[in-house]
């Protein structure tokens, strides 16, 4: 397959993955955010909410890098500041799921 | 001199019409969900770091600002979510015809506020 077909396919497998899981974080991230530490801190004690955010942070990530891509290839022009803004965005793809992902686990032990 | 691939056409160049709109606030939505999950990773940090941290979100979240931010996440959250259903129909080849894009358009929209509404009243 076309390493550009292949890449807009796997976007929308990841979107499907995202479906059932941001529904399920849709209905939680209400509470969530208006908990108080030892309510946040007992969500975390049960391990299948940490297991579907990080499922969230890998899949929404990975389906971000490549929207952002699609992005910069429509509006930048410039190719060096193409370069550096797809950097940037595949650091962060990396490196928030890999943070939040850890604390979470540490959370949830 | 190289010839570049041409670019999309820029926003100004349109008219102004449900269907553009949506496709815009698509990829809006986007980039304020990154924005969205990045401080919802920066939420289980705080967390992480414990209680003498963490309230400082809390006291922030009680604020009418904090309020209307986290709804505002849900709504980019759900719309997003929503017109990506939508844009699945078109990639499988189904609702290009204007009157159903119009249609689906509008219902994507008042789902979203819909869908909001239940996520915080629920």
């Amino acid at each position: 397959m076309n390493k550009v077909v292949s890449k807009w396919l796997m976007q929308r497998v990841a979107a499907v993955l995202l479906l059932p899981l941001l529904i399920w974080f849709l209905f939680h991230y209400d509470n969530l955010m208006t908990f108080s530490y030892n309510d946040a801190i007992n969500f975390f004690n049960n391990k299948l909410n940490t297991i579907f955010l990080s499922l969230i942070f890998i899949l929404a990530f990975f389906h971000m890098r490549i929207g952002m891509g699609e992005i910069f290839e429509d509006y930048i022009h410039n190719a060096a500041i193409k370069k550096l803004a797809s950097a940037f965005i595949l650091i962060i793809s990396l490196i928030i799921p890999l943070v939040a992902i850890t604390a979470m686990i540490i959370l949830s032990l | 001199m190289k010839l570049e691939r041409p670019l999309s056409p820029h926003l100004q160049i349109y008219k102004w019409q449900l269907s553009s709109l949506l496709s815009i606030t698509h990829r809006l939505t986007s980039i304020i969900n990154l924005a969205g999950i990045s401080l919802f990773a920066a939420w289980i940090c705080m967390l992480f770091f414990g209680e003498n941290i963490y309230i400082y979100f809390e006291t922030f979240a009680k604020t009418f600002i904090g309020k209307f931010i986290f709804i505002g996440f849900s709504w980019s959250f759900s719309y997003h979510l929503l017109n990506g259903v939508r844009h699945l129909f078109w990639d499988m080849g189904y609702g290009y015809d204007l009157k159903t894009a119009n249609l689906s358009g509008f219902i994507v929209l008042t789902l979203s506020f819909v869908l909001t509404l239940l996520a915080w009243v629920v």
